[in-house]
């Protein structure tokens, strides 16, 4: 069987029977008698209009046959649409193209097919008129010529059915159009080569504010305020003279007048079109009120936003991240010399400042927040970036030379999703605040040595008056000149505070600074204010304390604090209540603290505390007499020690001052905030100091500096220093090691200490259990081996259990907040900034996931690998075109510019599954 | 009330001052002083009221205004004239004491020989208007 061939005009002839819009629709007589007409005249039973569709052949028509359809690859009809004329089959049993064709061997069973082809006036064959007979035959040439006639009426009917089906189409779509211009939000107008109204819809009506009918037939000038209304008609004709488009096809803003006579702001775009010839012009318009208000308001408030950037007095720059000036205000210029010009687009703010000012301020820094701060940019915005305002003074340096002290403000820039887009800072000149202050220390300075003056000779002479002539005067009079002497007393005294504050403020009170022994300072400022106590009959003493306290200190000036604390102790105490001194050590300080048991401080007051001349209102003259000033030069003081000054409740039972002052070694040196050596400090607890040693030498293998204690003195040296962790040996017992657990876990200050348990075999049943409801989550067995060890200090020191731990290495900040922001859900974050802190951080605490940058601005980021034992796995997340293959502890390589947030996630969660799983 | 007799209620928290104006007024100027160290304390003795009150400003607690305040609300002081005494001694000061209700303001430090005449010519010249 051979299948009939698909014609080269295919496309084109489906879209045409398509367009006929007939296939699948019912019966029609005026097909049907055609059909009988051919299947009389060819004397055939069966006469069909078949129609060749893509896959099949469907009759519209047909006599003598059931069927409505048959596959395309075995029909007749596909054959004889590809050629003109009749095609006649005689005797199908006897062709080889159809003999075994389905409809010839079955139903219904073909030996004779004669086909016309229904050639529409495109030129595309949609089918056949066809006749069919179950016994071989021939047509005559007369029966053909009819053929050819009934298959022509057959196309001519297909043909008029078809305009009919666009009629009704174009009506539809008119109905949808007329629909669409009723419910549209813009205006439309329609408008003829002679500018009369031919249409308008709903919405512009409204706009201009006219009823129906009011519009149409009129000229559309009078939509239109003067003097365009004038114009409109020339303007129009010129147009079609072919000139001037200035509004055809592109849009542009006019003004609109309504019915009213009110304008109003609106968008025109026009349009041309042709219709029977003629030439019309649809108008769209939308009133732009609201948007020309808005644009009004944002233009107005930028010009006021740079109104004041200019117009300030005030220097007002604004950085990206990275600290490359942006923008550089007038007052900037003014203030520093320099133009705009000269530092936007340039990393001018280390260029403006005291290079040693900077220097301290990134020591200071570090010391603040913990971490290593480069003297840089980093030190101006560290704090913003915490999303402080950040307040100093600062020295600008003035392109003359100059030094300027400036009051300077950064905050940092963010987003609406909070990244950072930039910082600004704004530095105030405060040459003439500094001015006046001086002057008015100055002053202070002068005048208070002009009253020392006379009020030497009025001391002496009364002081003369008392030991000489006292016994010679009536009791009234010896009280007057005992009034009189206490008096002058209390003025030198406030005299000497002023003159000592005043010194201070202006820096220039001296210090002798020396290596001493803190617990002697301490003790002789007991003994020396005993007299004092004893006549408010309060009790002073000094609680156990180191014997030996090394650090740099100014006796002079420190017997000057702790004289004040104890004094206003004492004299804040009801009598025959205690006063206690004590000193202890704690990390890197010595800690001081004098505590009464006085009525406490009023809220009210604290905040006011070490400000000058201010005294909480008593009603109790004895708890009076003191000058105002001395807390407010005790800080001072402390603060020139490097210390820091406070004081806290002892829960409502009065109140406990302290000062904090750097430990130093014997030499004096100041040694750094995590003890002696510098190392993470581990407090050893055992009974056998053979077990302590052994335990102590195996920290120092793996870089920590141990302490040891028995258990009895476990709290007392966890209260006094600061540890990483306690190793805690139940050498003692199991259940007074649990005890002691219990009381350092009911501790404040030691509920959360990593603790790690080393018990002995036999200790070890149920343990486990009972270690973790004192959130103890670490032991170890004896005997115990360095690599366990630690092991279990690494993950000890993870911030919190359960939860995966994520180490970022990365020193772009916009990359970690993403970043951050991303894995919150997921793990615990933490991030370091370069190799060295990364180090520093894998040392301390276990983590799970290491995410590492390879290019950081201490080396490459590759030298981390293998510092941690097991190895730490580790995400290379790089900058680099192409990944780093993934080998070793690397389980993974992202490119930056490659991975979206999603793709990130779904690789650290993957990895972060699969450590917890291990 | 004689020309120059009369009795003064005295209100200062300074242990010391108070010594001395007591003095000054009592044995020198030979008036007869009833003293208190706190507004407090004289709100809770209930004296008779007395020809003048004289009232330290700078006070802890209740400070001399307000001690006024509360004496003019008690129908036992309330027409009782009085004067204050302040160590700040401003012009703009001054003026808002006695737009408080005082007859007169005298300033620290005061001459402890004239303190009583001082007083006595305050109360001499109210009385006059």
């Amino acid at each position: 069987m051979k299948s009939p061939e698909i014609p080269e005009n295919e496309q084109g002839r489906l879209s045409a029977l398509q367009e006929l819009d007939i296939l699948d629709t019912g019966r029609e007589e005026r097909f049907d008698r055609l059909t009988r007409l051919a299947s009389h005249i060819a004397g055939t039973p069966i006469a069909l209009v078949s129609l060749v569709d893509q896959y099949r052949q469907w009759f519209k028509s047909r006599v003598g046959l059931d069927a409505e359809q048959t596959s395309r690859d075995i029909s007749f009809c596909g054959h004889a649409i590809l050629q003109p004329g009749v095609f006649e089959v005689p005797d199908a049993a006897q062709d080889p193209r159809f003999n075994d064709n389905p409809l010839v061997t079955g139903g219904p069973a073909i030996r004779y097919y004669a086909g016309v082809p229904l050639e529409l006036e495109s030129g595309y064959v949609v089918g056949t008129l066809c006749v069919i007979d179950q016994v071989p035959k021939r047509l005559t040439e007369q029966q053909q010529v009819l053929l050819k006639d009934i298959a022509q009426a057959v196309v001519d009917e297909l043909m008029l059915g078809n305009v009919l089906a666009r009629a009704r189409l174009q009506v539809r779509q008119g109905e949808q159009l007329r629909a669409t211009l009723e419910t549209v939000a813009d205006g439309i107008i329609t408008i003829d080569a002679g500018g009369i109204i031919q249409s308008v819809n709903p919405a512009a009506l409204k706009l201009f504010g006219y009823q129906e009918g009011e519009l149409v037939g009129r000229n559309v000038s009078i939509l239109m305020p003067e003097p365009y209304r004038s114009q409109h008609d020339s303007y129009l004709q010129r147009y079609l003279q072919g000139a001037d488009p200035r509004v055809i096809g592109i849009g542009r803003d006019i003004t609109g007048a309504r019915k009213d006579g009110s304008q109003f702001p609106m968008h025109l775009a026009v349009s041309e079109m042709r219709y029977e010839g003629k030439r019309f012009f649809t108008g769209v318009v939308h009133d732009t009120s609201a948007e020309s208000r808005l644009r009004e308001d944002l233009k107005e408030s930028l010009e006021l936003r740079q109104a004041i950037l200019y117009s300030a007095s005030v220097a007002i720059i604004s950085t990206l991240p990275d600290g490359t000036i942006l923008s550089f205000n007038r007052g900037a210029e003014e203030l520093l010399g320099y133009r705009a010009e000269e530092l936007i687009s340039k990393q001018g703010f280390e260029l403006f400042h005291d290079p040693q000012e900077v220097a301290d301020g990134a020591a200071a820094l570090a010391e603040e927040l913990g971490r290593n701060v480069e003297p840089g940019f980093e030190v101006f915005i560290a704090r913003a970036r915490l999303g402080e305002a950040d307040r100093r003074e600062w020295t600008y340096l003035h392109r003359d030379g100059s030094r300027i002290p400036v009051e300077q403000t950064i905050t940092a820039l963010r987003s609406p999703s909070g990244a950072i887009k930039g910082f600004l800072g704004i530095a105030v000149d405060i040459r003439q605040r500094k001015d006046a202050e001086r002057a008015k220390n100055e002053f202070i300075s002068t005048v208070s040595h002009e009253l020392r003056t006379p009020l030497t000779s009025l001391r002496g002479a009364l002081g003369l008056l008392m030991s000489r002539f006292a016994d010679d005067l009536p009791d009234k009079g010896r009280n007057l000149l005992e009034n009189a002497s206490r008096n002058s007393e209390r003025l030198s005294l406030l005299i000497n505070d002023i003159l000592d504050m005043e010194k201070l403020e202006a820096d220039r009170m001296d210090f002798e600074m020396t290596p001493g022994n803190l617990r002697a300072a301490v003790d002789q400022a007991v003994v020396s204010n005993l007299g004092y106590a004893e006549k408010f009959g309060v009790s002073l003493k000094l609680l156990e304390s180191p014997a030996a306290a090394p650090a740099m200190f100014d006796n002079h000036r420190l017997q000057q604090v702790l004289s004040n604390l104890i004094s206003n102790a004492v004299k804040f105490s009801p009598e025959g209540a205690a006063v206690d001194v004590a000193l202890a050590g704690s990390g890197g300080q010595w800690r001081v603290s004098v505590r009464d048991r006085g009525r406490g401080i009023p809220e009210a007051f604290r905040s006011k505390i070490f400000q000058r001349f201010s005294q909480a209102d008593s009603s109790d003259a004895r708890e009076k007499g003191g000058t105002g000033l001395g807390l407010s030069i005790s800080r001072a003081i402390v603060e020139k020690h490097n210390g820091k000054i406070g004081f806290h409740d002892v829960d409502g039972q009065g109140t406990e001052f302290f000062f904090l002052l750097p430990r130093a070694d014997e030499a004096g040196q100041e040694v750094d905030a995590d003890g002696l050596t510098g190392l993470p400090r581990i407090l050893v607890c055992s009974d056998n100091t053979n077990v302590a040693d052994a335990l102590c030498l195996m920290l120092n293998h793996n870089r920590f500096d141990g302490d040891q204690c028995p258990p009895d003195k476990v709290e007392a040296q966890l209260s006094a220093n600061e540890y990483r962790a306690l190793l805690l040996d139940f050498s003692h017992g199991a259940d007074p090691g649990l005890r002691l657990l219990q009381r350092i876990r009911s501790n404040e200050a030691t509920q959360e200490l990593p603790v790690i348990v080393i018990a002995s075999q036999s200790q070890s049943a149920g343990m486990e259990a009972r270690l973790q409801a004192l959130n103890v989550y670490h032991w170890l067995q004896k005997p115990v081996d360095r690599k366990q060890l630690q092991q279990a200090l690494a993950a000890s020191g993870r911030r919190s259990q359960g939860r995966p731990s994520l180490l970022h290495v990365e020193d772009d900040l916009d990359v970690v907040q993403i970043v951050k922001s991303v894995t919150e859900d997921l793990a615990d974050y933490d991030y370091a900034g370069s190799i060295k802190e990364a180090r520093e951080k894998l040392h301390a605490q276990a983590y799970d996931l290491v995410l590492l940058d390879l290019n950081l601005p201490d080396g490459d980021g590759r030298q981390l690998l293998g510092l941690t034992s097991p190895p730490t796995r580790v995400i290379v997340f790089s900058g680099e075109q192409v990944a780093v293959p993934a080998e070793g502890e690397i389980i993974a390589s992202l490119v930056k510019s490659q991975v979206t947030n999603e793709s990130l996630l779904k690789t650290l969660s993957g990895a972060l599954r699969e450590a917890d799983e291990r | 009330m004689s020309a120059g007799q009369f009795d003064v209620i005295y209100v200062d928290d300074e242990d010391d001052i108070r010594e001395v104006a007591l003095m000054s007024l009592e044995d020198v100027g030979g008036l007869s002083v009833t003293a208190f160290s706190s507004g407090q304390a004289l709100l809770n003795a209930s004296e008779p009221p007395p020809d003048v009150f004289l009232l330290d400003v700078m006070m802890p607690g209740m400070n001399g205004v307000e001690l006024l305040k509360r004496l003019r609300a008690s129908p036992r002081y309330q027409s009782v004239p009085a004067i204050f005494m302040t160590a700040k001694a401003h012009p703009a000061e001054v003026e808002s004491l006695i737009g408080a209700g005082a007859i007169g303001v005298i300033c620290k430090p005061f001459d402890p020989m004239t303190l009583a005449d001082e007083v006595r010519g305050l109360l001499d010249s109210h009385e006059r208007h």
